[in-house]
This record gives structure tokens, sequence and C-alpha cells, in this order.
């Protein structure tokens, strides 16, 4: 059934920490368990990663707010009242961690052409094709949406969660999220053909430009 | 109509929602079905969606990972030492034994503290390395510790007069709680509400320095601004740390240190009224009673700092300490500092309050490297998240 409990017999009295829930992980820590908490990240660490470097866009931000939201979660824990899932509050926590810290940025551009030519900036011309362009053309072209936008967006178009569970996470009811998408989108739309038709002007040689210029 | 006017992407993105009332929602989609435009613009904002829902989901790289797991090591160990597992309300222990340890009386014999061991903690720490540390005289190590130990209970010390005399301003500062951070549990002292009340008069004209209370509250002065000169603010967070200082004859002893020559040195020598812990607390306190006591010296020079002086010499700007200061009282502060402190997991040689870019920032160095002169600063903003990736500098 679990292998960990086959490999590793537990003391007398132990249940096996991969076996347990969340709330359960979450209970044993703040009842003391010193492991409890670590199983809670292993198991969360990734979507967390994610949803972090999605929202800010920079690896050592995202690092940073990671890393805050664990320990302010590890402090926190008592606050969780058992209402939501642990995994809604983890990411409520790692989410304002990451809205804290684009608050707390520059001003960013408001014109539509400020915003391409921010995204134009930030984006190198590609020297191929691949994943990694459109990640980075993605990547830069979120950057210039408001945070709220693009906390909507990251967790409902990117992460794939529900409008409900992304109103849960965010704290704001569906409606908003719903209408955060839409205008996040909405702003996405320029960004990213302006982006896309970049690249393919600079690849105008390739195979692929050539079938593309073809029809 | 025809394709002459177009709806906008975002109305076309509330369609696709379900978020236009039902009216508008028709109008819409009558357009739709005779402009080639914006249907196009409908397919892009699906299209968008699709880009977005295929990015992969990365993997939290390993370094990350291990970071969280230091970060939330250091949180365990911060609450096996007995901290609450919510630390917010209260000033996360410092480590006394760390700052004593450079201190030139300290011999390494603790205090007359019964068995209680210094705590594996303590013992894995390296003494501290002070960048500036002035010794004190015998005379005045002689008297540090039974002004320590007894420096609350006997307000007329001599020490404490000595000092008070030579710099004229000291303020004994009531305090609203106090840390249990007493040398020896059995000598805390009992209130002194006489001292408490004196002390209150006399704070209320010049609190120059506070004491951090286990809730973070400490006696507030009043911010002077608009000052040029830089400022520097000794928080100090225990009657022990206070009473050294005043044996010490003002002769700060760790971390960025000097005091200047000139007006306005003050400390503090709090009569301590117990504050009612739990038990539970009350028990850890006992068994680490000199772990907790810390107070660091925060510069306020309001400099707005950029990238080139933060990755050259550091000297200049954290190395001398003008006299004269304020206490903070910013119990947000206090738990920011200790937060980097806990980060670095060594005392910073220097902090200042200051600029970063224009914002607001909190600028804390470490050392890094001291045979190899690097200092690791660490910026931060008043919420305490990093401004600036943590770096290195040199200090000379």
């Amino acid at each position: 059934m679990n292998p960990q409990a086959n490999n590793r017999p537990s003391p007398a009295g132990h249940v096996a920490r991969s076996a347990l829930s969340d709330a359960d992980l979450l209970h044993r820590h703040i009842n003391g368990d010193p492991q409890a908490f670590s199983e809670l990240v292993r198991r969360h660490r990734d979507r967390m990663w994610a949803v972090a470097l999605r929202t800010l866009g920079d690896a050592d931000e995202a690092a940073d707010a990671v890393q805050d939201a664990f320990v302010s979660a590890y402090r926190k824990a008592e606050s969780f009242r058992g209402e939501a899932a642990v995994t809604t509050w983890l990411h409520r926590i790692v989410v304002n961690a990451c809205l804290d810290r684009l608050r707390r940025k520059a001003v960013r551009p408001v014109a539509d052409d400020e915003l391409i030519e921010a995204a134009e900036r930030d984006t190198p011309l590609p020297d191929h094709t691949g994943d990694r362009e459109v990640s980075l053309e993605v990547s830069a072209a979120l950057k210039l949406l408001p945070p709220d936008q693009r906390a909507a967006l990251v967790l409902v178009d990117m992460m794939g969660y529900s409008v409900e569970d992304a109103a849960a996470v965010l704290e704001v009811p569906s409606g908003t999220v719903k209408s955060r998408c839409a205008r996040g989108r909405a702003k996405l739309v320029p960004i990213l053909s302006h982006l896309r038709n970049r690249s393919e002007r600079a690849r105008v040689s390739s195979a692929k430009g050539a079938r593309l210029r073809d029809g | 109509m025809t394709g002459d006017t177009h709806y906008d992407l975002e109305t076309l993105a509330e369609l696709a929602e379900g978020l236009l009332d039902d009216a508008t929602a028709q109008q819409v989609r009558d357009h739709l079905a005779i402009c080639d435009p914006c249907g196009e613009a409908l397919a892009d904002l699906a299209g968008v969606r699709e880009v977005l829902a295929a990015m992969p989901v990365p993997a939290m790289p390993l370094g990350v990972a291990l970071r969280v797991d230091k970060a939330l090591a250091a949180e365990a160990e911060r609450r096996r030492a007995g901290g609450p597992l919510d630390p917010e309300p209260s000033f996360p222990e410092p480590d006394w034994d760390r700052i004593m340890a450079d201190a030139p009386w300290e011999t390494g014999a603790p205090w007359d503290e019964p068995a209680a061991p210094a705590g594996e903690r303590v013992a894995d720490l390296p003494p501290l390395e002070s960048p500036r540390m002035v010794p004190l005289t015998a005379a005045s190590a002689e008297e540090a510790v039974p002004a320590t130990v007894n420096g609350a209970q006997r307000p007329a010390s001599p020490a404490r007069e000595a000092s008070a005399d030579e710099a004229g301003t000291m303020v004994p500062l009531p305090v609203s709680a106090t840390r249990l951070d007493e040398p020896a549990a059995d000598e805390r002292p009992e209130p002194a509400p006489a001292a408490a009340s004196a002390a209150g008069d006399a704070g209320a004209e010049r609190p120059a320095l506070g004491v951090v209370a286990e809730d973070g509250s400490v006696v507030r002065p009043k911010r002077r601004t608009g000052s040029a000169r830089r400022r520097w603010l000794v928080s100090l967070s225990s009657v022990a740390a206070a009473a050294a200082v005043v044996a010490g004859g003002f002769t700060v002893t760790n971390t960025v240190v000097a005091d200047g020559a000139q007006t306005e040195r003050q400390t503090v020598a709090a009569p301590s009224t117990p504050a009612e812990p739990s038990q539970e607390t009350l028990a850890a306190d006992v068994d680490e009673p000199r772990e907790r006591a810390s107070r660091f010296v925060i510069g306020e020079s309001g400099y707005n700092y950029a990238d080139a002086e933060l990755k050259a010499n550091l000297v200049a700007y954290f190395g001398s300490m003008p006299s004269g200061g304020s206490a903070t009282s910013d119990a947000k502060l206090n738990r920011c500092i200790s937060k980097l402190v806990a980060d670095e997991k060594r005392d910073p040689i220097g902090i200042d309050r200051a600029y970063y870019n224009g914002n607001e920032a909190l600028i804390m160095l470490f050392w890094h490297d001291r045979s190899q002169d690097l200092v690791k600063v660490r910026v931060v903003s008043p919420e305490c998240k990093n401004l600036r990736k943590p770096g290195l500098a040199t200090w000379n």
C-alpha cells in the first residue's frame, strides 16, 4: 500500500506521514511533529513554485516569495481553520506573498504601445523556435498585466484551477475572478500577437517561416 | 450593422466569460455573426487561453527546494528552542551568549546561572565577530556583572550613577513588559514601582532608547525628520542588555559601534516588571535565560543607496557611528532585523534605515568572509522583503 511503510519501519504508533492527509499533517505540525510540515512542503512545493514563478516572472523573486510563504505558513499554521482545503490556504499564502512583491514594484507602463515596447525589451529575439521562446514571450507579456489580473490568469488559465477555487485562493467573488481573467486576456492578445509576429519576422528564412508566409 | 464598428477585446472576453448582461450579450453575438474581425478577435482570445494552458509547469529547482528546507529548519530550531509557533507578537529570541561572547569581561564561564546548559544551539555558533569593539576598562568590567544582575533592582548602583553623570542624559525607561531574560531566574527582580514611575517621568521628556518588550512594543521616541545628520538608534531588548551597557560606561560592545563624544548619549536601565508568560514560555526561558537579549545599533542615514555603492567599500557608510540617537519602537523593524539575523545566522555588522533606488529600505551588513573583507549586503523593504538580491561588498 504505502511503499515507505515497508522500506522504513515507523516507530510504534506512528503512522507513515506520506499516508496522512494534508489536514492531518498540518494538525501534527501544530502539535509539534517536526517532520509533518516538511512532508506538506514536499507535496506541494512544485505547484507553489509554478504559481510563484508564473506570477512574478522572475526566478529569484519567486524563490524569495516561496520561501517567505512557506515560513509564514509554518508559523501561521494555527490560523488555518479547516474551512478551506490546506492547498487553498497554501496557495493563498503564496499568491499573497507574490502580490505583495508585485505591488511594491515600481510603476508599470500603461499605454498599449508602452506595454508592447516593454515586452520587446524583455524578450530577446529568438534564434530558434521552440517552447522556450513561447515561454519567454508569455512570461514577458504576463509581467505587463496588473498583479490582480496576472494572479487570476495564472491560477485559472495556467494552473487550470476552477474559477471557484481561484476565487477561494484570492478571497474574491467568482465574478471578480472572471472579470480579471477577461481583462487580462484582452490585454494579452495584442502583446502576444505582436511578439509572435516579431519572432516570425525574425525567422522568415526558416522553413517554418516560409511555410507560414506561403500560407 | 456591418463591420464598421467593432467590439473591443475586453467586451469580447467578457462575453466569453458570461459577464455581459443578456441584452448586451445578444447584441454582441448578433454582431459577431456578421463581423469577421470580431470573430477573429474572439478566436485570438481563445488562443491566449490555450497558450497559457500549454505553458509547462516547472518543478521547483533543487536549489530553491534546499533553500526552503533550510529556512524551515531554522524555524523548527527556533520552535524547539522554545519560541512560540507564531512569533508575530513577540520578539524572536536573540542569542545573548553570542552577543556577549566577545565582551571583554566574558570569561566564557556563565554568570551565576544554575546548571542550565547554554544549549546546543549556542555551542554550534561561532563567536561573534564584531568589526569595532570597544574594550572596557577593567573597572567597568568588574562592575559589569553585578550591574547586570542587580542593576534593575538597584537603580542607584554606582555604575549607573557614574554613567548617568557622564552622559548627563541617561533616561531610565519604564518597561511595560519584560523579557524573561534576566541572567538567573531566581534573581528576577521584583517590580519596582517607584523607580518605574520616576523613570516614566524622565522617559516622557526624552525617551531615547527603548526596551523591546515581549510583545515587541517599545517606548517610541519622536522621529526627527529632515535631519541630514545620521542618527543611530539603539534597540535594546532586555534588561540584561541595558544593564550591561550601563556598566560599560556607554561603550557599546558589539556590532557597529562606537560612541561619539558628543551629546545625547543615552541608554536604558529599566526596572523590570516581569511579564506574565505562559507556563510553557516560562519554562523555556528558565532553560535559556541568556539567549534572548539582543541589541543592534541602527543607523538612520536616509541615504539613497544604489547598486554601485552596495557593491563597493561600505565602511564609509556604516563604519562611523555618530553619537546620539533615539530608540526604535518599531516592532515590525525589530522583527525584520531578527528575521534577517536568523536568515544569516549571525549578527549584523551594520544596519541602516535608508533608501535603495528611491525605495525605503533597511540595509543590513553581515560578515561574509572577514579574512577577505567580504560583507554580505541585504536590502529589504519595510515589509522585510528583499528589494535586491543579497550580494557581496567589501568593508574597507
